[in-house]
């Protein structure tokens, strides 16, 4: 909130050094801002309520700085009702009205705002009205409370504070129609809506050029009705902000009667007694015992106790009893958010100043413990890091055309996304559930920043977490993700496998398998499940060119998504490793080359010739695949390394030229291979 | 004669140059040095001398052959040495293509780091919390105003579920109730993650951050030893001797509540765009943890306190590094991460 300083000043004895005063503000209260001949607090929901006022404000600048507050009295009449007229009566017909006051201005005088108080609105954003209502607004900044003016001659019959009826209807100042519900708190007549309790003043009963006799409304609202009803309405207004901010009694009475100060003394009007009163809540006296103990503990040393009773008296805190360590006290009634003893260590506190507490080195308490699953992270990105991957952090979230795009693929999966109520905009609509659709646009970033330097080729990789809802049940999981785009086709599929490989194999984990999707879903050119121990530990695809073009990328895409939860139990199998000595036999290295029909995968033949071959078969390498030139078209030529070596005994040879006979002739029977 | 033999080994040099391999050399030799090569010629001429013109030509001629004989040998020497690049100190090296670990996660790494000498234990979390873990548990009730300072995210619930109202953590102080209630009294611990605001986006301004949320309880949990936790962390995170200045402030979880500045490492206090010439500039939030929160964790707010703070991690970061944007973090803009 802003405050003009010769508003503050008016409260204050003496000017004060407002330099001084703003780094004390900004020390001891909350954040401060000094311009040219305003401040700008950012008073916090607590302590709204007594010092979002420039009484208030005031207040604390004379504590923080010590300069005495100037305290005006307030006088005016009060003239008793006319016997022979009929006034309406008032209703309190809801238990959320905490408090009501209602007094009757009759014979107002309507006229036009004066300039120095046009200015002061204006400061204080407020508009102006007409010279009544603004005095009642410019009492309300100066001392917290809103008041509301009716004008009484367009009252019919009773006056009803109560809960709204669902689909009522009310007419904002505006004109603007809003429709209620039950939660709402309004003022109403026999007829019709007056006001939105706390938050707005109807058209139907507003103070115009034409209006003579005046119903001024001070009240307190509950905080939480009026809360609910300007959020779901979007009906902001300054009553509103304060009473969601608890107005209190004492500021409520301050505000009243310096508005019919006002009034008595500009002669606007007759003042007359209370057409009606009414109040739930009373300025009850809160008593407090701080125990000195619980505030050296905070501390982390004692204090002197002059020091604490001169920073209470300086709060107004009423010591009641003082005996050994306990202080009993009455807090004053203008500081309601003083309810505990802890709220007492922090005023406190704050007063002698935080510079003023010692430095403590941490005692200690219990070995620290790093985070597990964290150390296996930081593991997977040293892995990836070095194999040419380069991290991204992206969105948690994905769009609604992501899951237009990727519905097959998410009902295969049987997951269901985990949607936003309330999201920044479509693109961030749900919770990820997978990684690599953002990595998708991340490519297409760079594809586009580096598009000048004609760089094609990327690897990223993402960790994260990823969410959807299984059988209604809300699941969060740890994900890897890896992605890899080429200009060269089917290259970035056998990158992201190569990098697998090594990502297991550094990880220990052995013996991976890849299995085709057993359906066929629509953009991905290719969808197999990563195997480990028998479960599904991953996906490894290559999306399609047409799911591609929707993302404005026209090269290929390969990625794989890791879960990383199914692996963090193996965290500790690299502890495992037991070291085996280098065998000393020399190994004999033989290459081979076949050719085969075009369908039968290597992996096939692989596996094969480790079965034939068993123990001494120690390495089989695929080193070479072509499938041009001199050969049919529905075939392609694989070319392997072949390393024996038995532990025991030196092999010789021979032998190893009669197993590779064997291997071929075995080949020829089961797969129709060729020798090259 | 002798004039002959004279020009015999000024052609040997000049043809010499333009040996460049063997065949040339054995071509040299042939045309110099070989039975019918051109000092063979010439010495069959010397019947027709006297026998003192004989001595004087012959020692002259085995002076000249011996020259060519040397260039011969010379330039053998030069074809048949092993060839040797010349080499070149200057010449780049080889290109590494190795990928990068993103800055994040070296900087979570050095304050996880940091904080586990302190004796804090490391906690992640769920991204998804129900609101009573992060608002009511903290002492941050349904409709009121506490509750605007943040702006949340929340999730659509499922129709078979109960009534409990899920959302996107917008801090991670939401898993404090829960981590007190599983390591009691005395302990420290921080939590570090993801969080999420419904926020419009700018320099400043993002829907996901990371934040480091610290709670230590137990007999010396108080504000001398935050003051020193904090001092420390700052101080090696870095890497300079700082000033820091706990200013009061209000957190409904904490009381007393503070935020914490630090002074501004690029300018020395003197005054600088980054700090926007205040010369500190805010780091924390923190306080003493609201007996509230204790009693919702099962621990008597009666004999026990503690403190618990909140570091906004991609704030830290740009500091350091002097980042001017903090979407640059989740943009994927390799412009961006191979800096780091």
């Amino acid at each position: 909130m802003r405050f003009r300083l010769k508003d503050l000043e008016e409260f204050l004895v003496k000017k004060p050094d407002w330099k001084k005063a703003v780094d004390l503000l900004n020390k001891k209260f909350f954040e401060t801002n000094l311009y040219k001949d305003y401040l700008e607090v950012d008073i916090l929901p607590n302590r709204f309520n007594d010092s979002g006022n420039i009484f208030g404000l005031a207040r604390e600048i004379s504590i923080i700085l010590n300069i005495p507050l100037r305290i005006k009295k307030f006088n005016y009449k009060k003239q008793s009702l006319h016997k022979n007229r009929e006034y309406q009566k008032i209703y309190i017909k809801t238990k959320n009205c905490l408090n009501y006051d209602g007094i009757l201005i009759l014979d107002a005088k309507i006229t036009s705002s004066r300039k120095w108080l046009k200015e002061f609105l204006e400061f204080y954003e407020i508009n102006s009205v007409n010279f009544l209502v603004d005095l009642a607004n410019y009492a309300m900044i100066k001392y917290g409370a809103p008041l509301h003016l009716f004008d009484l001659d367009k009252i019919n019959k009773n006056i009803y504070v109560r809960q709204a009826k669902e689909k009522e209807k009310f007419v904002s100042l505006k004109e603007e129609e809003y429709e209620l519900n039950k939660d709402d708190i309004v003022i109403a007549d026999n007829e019709k809506i007056l006001a939105l309790a706390g938050i707005q003043g109807s058209k139907t009963s507003e103070v115009d050029s034409n209006t003579k006799n005046i119903l001024l409304e001070s009240a307190i609202f509950n905080p939480l009705n009026v809360y609910k009803t300007s959020r779901r309405l979007n009906l902001k207004t300054q009553a509103s902000f304060r009473f969601e901010r608890k107005v209190n009694l004492y500021f409520k009475n301050l505000t009243l009667n310096y508005f019919l100060s006002l009034i008595y003394n500009n002669k606007l009007g007759k003042i007359s007694e209370n057409l009606f009163s009414y109040s739930k809540t009373k300025e009850r006296e809160n008593k407090i015992i701080l125990n000195l103990e619980k505030l050296f503990n905070y501390l982390g040393r004692e204090i002197s106790k002059d020091l604490i009773l001169k920073t209470l008296k300086l709060l107004e805190c009423k010591i009641v009893k003082y005996q050994k360590n306990n202080i009993e006290l009455i807090t004053p009634f203008y500081r309601t958010d003083l309810i505990s003893d802890v709220d007492l260590i922090e005023e406190i506190i704050r007063l002698i100043g935080y510079e003023s507490i010692d430095y403590n080195n941490p005692k200690f308490y219990h070995f620290p413990k790093e985070n597990q699953n964290l150390l296996y992270q930081d593991e997977v990105r040293n892995i990836l890091s070095k194999a040419g991957f380069t991290e991204i952090y992206s969105y948690s979230f994905i769009s609604e055309n992501d899951n237009q795009l990727f519905k097959e693929f998410f009902n295969n999966n049987k997951i269901e996304l985990i949607k936003i109520i309330n999201p920044v905009s479509n693109l961030f609509s749900f919770y990820r559930p997978f990684i690599f659709i953002n990595l998708i646009k991340t490519i297409n970033v760079n594809l586009n920043l580096f598009n000048w330097l004609r760089k094609r080729d990327f690897n990223f990789f993402e960790i994260g977490r990823v969410g959807y809802k299984k059988e209604d049940n809300f699941i969060e999981l740890d994900n890897l993700s890896l992605i890899s785009t080429t200009s060269y086709p089917q290259k970035s599929y056998f990158r992201i496998k190569g990098t697998l490989n090594y990502f297991f194999e550094n990880l220990n984990l052995e013996k991976i398998k890849y299995n085709p999707f057993q359906n066929k879903i629509k953009y991905f050119d290719s969808l197999n499940l990563i195997f480990y121990k028998n479960e599904i530990i991953g996906l490894l695809f290559i999306l399609s060119k047409e799911l591609l073009s929707k993302y404005d990328i026209k090269q290929d895409i390969s990625g794989a998504e890791i879960f990383l939860d199914k692996l963090y139990k193996f965290i500790f199998i690299n502890k495992e490793k037991i070291f085996t000595p280098p065998i000393s036999n020399p190994a004999i290295f033989r290459d081979i080359s076949i050719i085969v029909p075009l369908y039968i995968s290597a992996f096939e033949i692989e596996e094969e010739i480790t079965k034939i071959c068993g123990n001494i078969l120690e390495k089989i390498e695929l080193f070479d695949v072509y499938s041009e030139n001199n050969l049919l078209s529905n075939e392609k030529s694989l070319s392997f390394h072949l390393i024996f070596r038995d532990k025991k005994r030196t092999l010789s040879d021979e032998e190893i030229n009669i197993l590779l006979e064997k291997i071929i002739n075995h080949l020829k029977i089961k797969f129709k291979v060729k020798i090259r | 004669m002798k004039e002959k033999l004279e020009n015999i080994l000024k052609e040997a040099q000049q043809l010499s140059e333009y040996i460049k391999n063997l065949e040339d050399l054995e071509n040299f030799r042939i045309k110099f040095l070989g039975r019918q090569g051109l000092l063979s010629e010439i010495i069959k001429n010397i019947k027709s001398l006297s026998s003192e013109q004989k001595r004087e030509f012959g020692s002259y001629f085995n002076f000249i052959k011996n020259e060519i004989q040397k260039i011969y040998n010379d330039k053998k020497e030069l074809i048949l040495k092993p060839k040797v690049d010349y080499f070149d100190p200057y010449h780049p090296g080889e290109k590494i293509e190795a990928g990068k670990i993103n800055l994040i996660s070296k900087e979570l790494k050095i304050i996880r780091e940091i904080f586990l000498k302190l004796n804090f234990n490391i906690e992640i979390g769920n991204e998804i919390v129900s609101e009573y873990e992060n608002f009511d548990s903290l002492n941050i009730p349904p409709h009121h105003p506490s509750r605007d300072l943040w702006d949340t995210l929340w999730i659509e619930k499922s129709e078979n579920k109960k009534n409990k109202n899920l959302l996107l953590r917008t801090h991670t102080s939401a898993h404090q109730v829960e981590l007190l209630k599983k390591y009691k009294y005395p302990s420290r611990f921080i939590i570090l993650g993801r969080v999420f605001r419904h926020e419009a986006t700018d320099q400043r301004h993002e829907i996901q951050f990371h934040q480091i949320e610290g709670v230590s309880i137990g007999p010396n949990s108080n504000i001398s030893e935050l003051k020193s936790v904090l001092n420390y962390f700052f101080e090696n995170y870095f890497n300079k001797k700082l000033e820091i200045i706990f200013r009061n402030s209000y957190f409904p979880f904490t009381e007393p509540s503070f935020e914490i500045d630090i002074e501004c490492i690029f300018c020395n206090k003197k005054g600088c765009n980054v700090c926007k010439f205040s010369k500190f500039v805010e780091v924390a939030g923190a306080g003493m943890i609201h007996p509230f929160v204790l009693k919702q964790a099962n621990i008597s707010d009666d004999k026990y306190f503690g403190y618990a703070f909140g570091l906004g991690f991609e704030r830290l970061v740009m500091l350091k590094y002097n980042i001017n944007d903090i979407r640059y973090f989740f943009s994927g803009d390799l412009r961006f991460i191979n800096q780091f």
